[in-house]
């Protein structure tokens, strides 16, 4: 029968975070019918939100029909474990959700918040799309993004090293090198 | 310990004259107490006060403490208000930035690498 099928899926999450803000604007463009039927075609079976202080609630599903499984949460003390367990992150542009995600290796899509009064931010993800560890999008266009990406260009990223730099301040203090 | 900010995010410039004022205070006062030998500094709303708190100390004579000041990894083209003011004053005894980019525009910065 083809229930088997269904049971031996495997689980392929799509993560959304927006941190600390509200982004309603993600969220909202994360939830709509074509953004959710352009995942279910590119395999994935799970979305999950973190909508933060925002205001906008997705719609939650349990995917009987077969369609996308889509649940929602505010906030947790942390992210690390859905961050681990996403096949694809979603997130707004804070440098820590950032570097966490991308420390985990895991594949990136970075959505600007211009509603945002100065929005340095968006420089340190503009950036990061430029040496392509990431994707850089807008909202209005992150279903093009999704739709067009193509995960296998993305460069891995490798994390910073701070040892040249205590060696730096050990020797502007005056420590002997080790 | 905690140590209080000049400036919350999304704070008016106006009421921040006032909360800079309070941290500026309370930076000196960490200062008498703990009398750091270097003071290493990265956060935006805090790093201000201890570094200005310093650099008062060492024009009337007082060198207690080497200051040292790292940009925010999430500044690649412009430096930050406080990262601004502690530069172009020359407050700090060793300003680092985490890109490429701000060490051309600041000389007088050290360029090193990303820190995440």
């Amino acid at each position: 029968m083809g229930d088997t099928d269904d049971c031996t899926k495997a689980e392929r999450t799509v993560f959304v975070t927006v941190g600390t803000t509200c982004f309603d604007a993600l969220v909202k463009a994360a939830d709509t019918q074509e953004f959710k039927s352009e995942l279910s075609a590119r395999g994935y079976t799970h979305l999950l939100f973190q909508i933060g202080r925002g205001s906008y609630i997705p719609t939650k599903s349990t995917g009987e029909d077969g369609s996308l499984v889509v649940d929602f949460f505010t906030f947790s003390s942390s992210i690390a474990d859905n961050l681990r367990s996403a096949s694809l992150v979603i997130s707004h542009a804070g440098s820590g959700s950032i570097f966490e995600t991308l420390r985990l290796r895991k594949p990136l899509i970075v959505v600007v918040n211009e509603d945002l009064m100065d929005n340095h931010q968006s420089e340190l993800a503009e950036e990061l799309a430029e040496r392509k560890h990431l994707f850089c999008t807008l909202p209005q266009t992150l279903y093009q993004t999704i739709a067009t990406m193509n995960l296998e260009s993305l460069l891995p990223y490798r994390p910073g090293d701070a040892a040249p730099v205590a060696k730096l301040i050990n020797r502007f203090l005056g420590f002997p090198d080790d | 310990m905690q140590i209080y900010r000049s400036r919350e995010v999304g704070q008016s410039y106006i009421t921040s004259v006032g909360t800079t004022l309070i941290a500026i205070a309370h930076a000196l006062w960490i200062m008498i107490k703990i009398r750091p030998q270097v003071i290493l500094c990265n956060g935006p709303g805090t790093r201000l006060p201890l570094c200005v708190i310093a650099f008062l100390f060492k024009l009337v004579g007082i060198r207690w403490s080497s200051t040292i000041y790292v940009e925010s990894i999430a500044r690649v083209r412009r430096l930050s208000l406080s990262g601004l003011l502690l530069y172009k004053l020359h407050m700090v005894d060793q300003f680092f930035v985490q890109w490429p980019q701000l060490q051309k525009i600041y000389p007088r910065s050290h360029y090193v690498g990303c820190l995440m």
